[in-house]
């Protein structure tokens, strides 16, 4: 099984986001993505002199990273674990022409893109078109539309993921429909792509893993589905998030630069030998020299079968 | 004298009151006599050759065809094959593409990899300190990767990762790889994902939406999947 992960730790100016982080890292979280939630991406003129282009550029701010100490992680260290911080970005997606803006570099620069559709166009638009890695909902208010199922098995074939935020069922005004839309999101998905995730304005907000597990069953999951919602399903959330950064799915390129230190292997045999060949440019003749004797030295049957390769 | 009988009307002889005019009938001597006659027909009519066998078969009552049978010319087996194309199997059997198992040494494919940088530094105009263009890194989709260093950077296989090589043959589903050990490995390219450096850049190749032949892959319009995992 996967690490557990929580998707969805909001970022907010008035409360301390580390303090939701160790809360998280306390109850064996590994994985945590810091949500910046930004209303709208597009403000229009309210005057209505030209609606179609946007009066002034939204301030997109860059994705939080918090330092943590090693005595913070103190509690995954035990288990030999480490913590994974990730971005993400979240919008309400009123408007088709948002996609447009999303597309640009400052929130691309988010690990994870998350949207929530306003209306069922808009739904299925980020089903089925748009680059996303999370449709979110509003899960404390009722549902405006109809979640279709060809849609949602379109999204699904994609590796979008839908979430479902269980810290909008703490409050008596929203559980009722907190409950009533995860049940919708449930029937329509059938559990697959479903991502269970806090969505914490305060650090009380955040549960443990197995916890919310517990809370899946309330909302219609089965034990091991449950259990994916807030493990593998999350880090597949993730890879599809990488996927999306890389070049049709089948190669990402990175700075040197880049490479973490536990990663500097993968590129040892390359550097080796391209050390070694600016090392022979300065003696090139030589080393010809010395590839043509080694070949001598082998029969002339071998050489001429190795030629042939 | 016998009565002709319907299965031997032509052995049989001439009628006593023919026989009697023969003379003012004109008619020759062999006529009169049935088997002369037909051993005249036969001089006439068969090949020399055939003669000894038409007799006999006349001696025997069978049927031979008198006809000198020109048998039809079959195309000979050569020409058959040079119209028609081998089938899979066949060019399958002939293996004319497989990196032979004989001994390959690290060293013998170095110039390669050095061929290969070459190509790769003008292929995409690199730059260490610039982040690669967009056109370029959709050009890495089509090159030719032969001689390149990969290495086995992550792997559902765990005996597989680290496993690094010159490439020496790239088939549909395989590299084939020659280690510093001078082994020639062959590495499935859907269960794992690879690694390399060029100039200042890592590019990360995930085998699973790899699995082309080199030729198609130059051609083919690549699509996005939905996930990068093993």
């Amino acid at each position: 099984m996967a690490a557990f992960s929580d998707l969805n730790i909001l970022h907010m100016e008035n409360v301390s986001t580390k303090e939701k982080l160790l809360m998280a890292i306390k109850l064996g979280y590994e994985v945590v993505a810091i949500n910046n939630y930004v209303e709208n991406v597009l403000v229009k003129d309210d005057k209505g002199k030209s609606k179609k282009e946007p009066s002034k550029v939204v301030e997109i701010p860059a994705p939080v990273k918090v330092h943590l100490t090693e005595r913070d992680i103190g509690d995954l260290k035990v288990k030999g674990a480490s913590l994974k911080q990730l971005s993400r970005f979240t919008t309400v997606l009123s408007d088709p022409g948002q996609w447009r803006r999303m597309q640009e570099d400052d929130i691309q620069a988010y690990d994870l893109l998350a949207v929530q559709p306003t209306t069922e166009k808009l739904f299925h638009m980020a089903c089925t078109a748009i680059e996303i890695d999370i449709i979110t909902f509003n899960i404390g208010d009722k549902l405006t539309y109809y979640l279709k199922p060809a849609p949602v098995s379109k999204a699904i074939e994609r590796g979008v993921h839908f979430e479902i935020v269980y810290s909008e069922g703490f409050h008596s005004s929203s559980r009722r429909t907190f409950i009533a839309n995860a049940l919708r999101i449930m029937h329509v998905t059938h559990g697959k792509n479903v991502i269970i995730s806090s969505g914490a304005r305060e650090a009380m907000d955040v549960r443990g893993p197995y916890d919310v597990a517990n809370l899946g069953l309330l909302i219609g999951l089965q034990e091991p589905q449950s259990k994916d919602a807030i493990s593998t399903n999350s880090r597949a959330c993730v890879l599809h998030a990488n996927t999306r950064h890389s070049v049709k799915s089948v190669i990402s390129v990175r700075s040197s630069s880049e490479l973490k230190a536990e990663d500097q292997w993968t590129v040892e045999a390359c550097r080796k030998e391209a050390s070694e060949e600016s090392g022979d440019d300065s003696s090139e003749s030589a080393a010809e020299e010395a590839d043509s004797s080694f070949d001598a030295a082998r029969p002339e049957s071998k050489r001429r079968r190795m030629d042939g390769v | 004298m016998s009565t002709p009988t319907q299965d031997s009307a032509v052995y049989s002889e001439l009628p006593a009151g023919v026989k009697r005019q023969a003379t003012q009938l004109k008619l020759a001597d062999d006529v009169r006599d049935g088997s002369a006659y037909l051993s005249s027909f036969l001089r006439r009519h068969v090949a020399p050759r055939n003669l000894a066998t038409a007799a006999a078969a006349n001696d025997a009552h069978q049927v031979v065809l008198l006809d000198t049978v020109v048998p039809k010319k079959r195309p000979s087996s050569l020409q058959k094959k040079g119209r028609r194309q081998l089938n899979a199997r066949e060019r399958r059997g002939v293996d004319c593409f497989a990196a032979s198992t004989a001994r390959q040494t690290y060293r013998t494919h170095v110039p390669l990899h050095t061929l290969w940088r070459g190509y790769m530094r003008s292929l995409l105009q690199l730059e260490p300190s610039r982040a690669l263009a967009a056109d370029a890194q959709h050009r890495l989709l089509k090159a030719d990767y032969h001689g390149c260093v990969l290495t086995v950077a992550r792997s559902r296989c765990p005996s597989l990762v680290g496993v690094a090589g010159i490439v020496l043959q790239e088939t549909r589903c395989t590299w084939r790889l020659v280690t510093r050990e001078d082994r020639l490995v062959t590495v499935p390219k859907a269960t794992c994902v690879f690694t390399f450096e060029l100039e200042g850049h890592v590019v990360t190749l995930y085998g699973k939406h790899f699995v082309h032949r080199p030729a198609d892959r130059c051609s083919k319009k690549f699509k996005s999947k939905a996930t990068i995992d093993l």
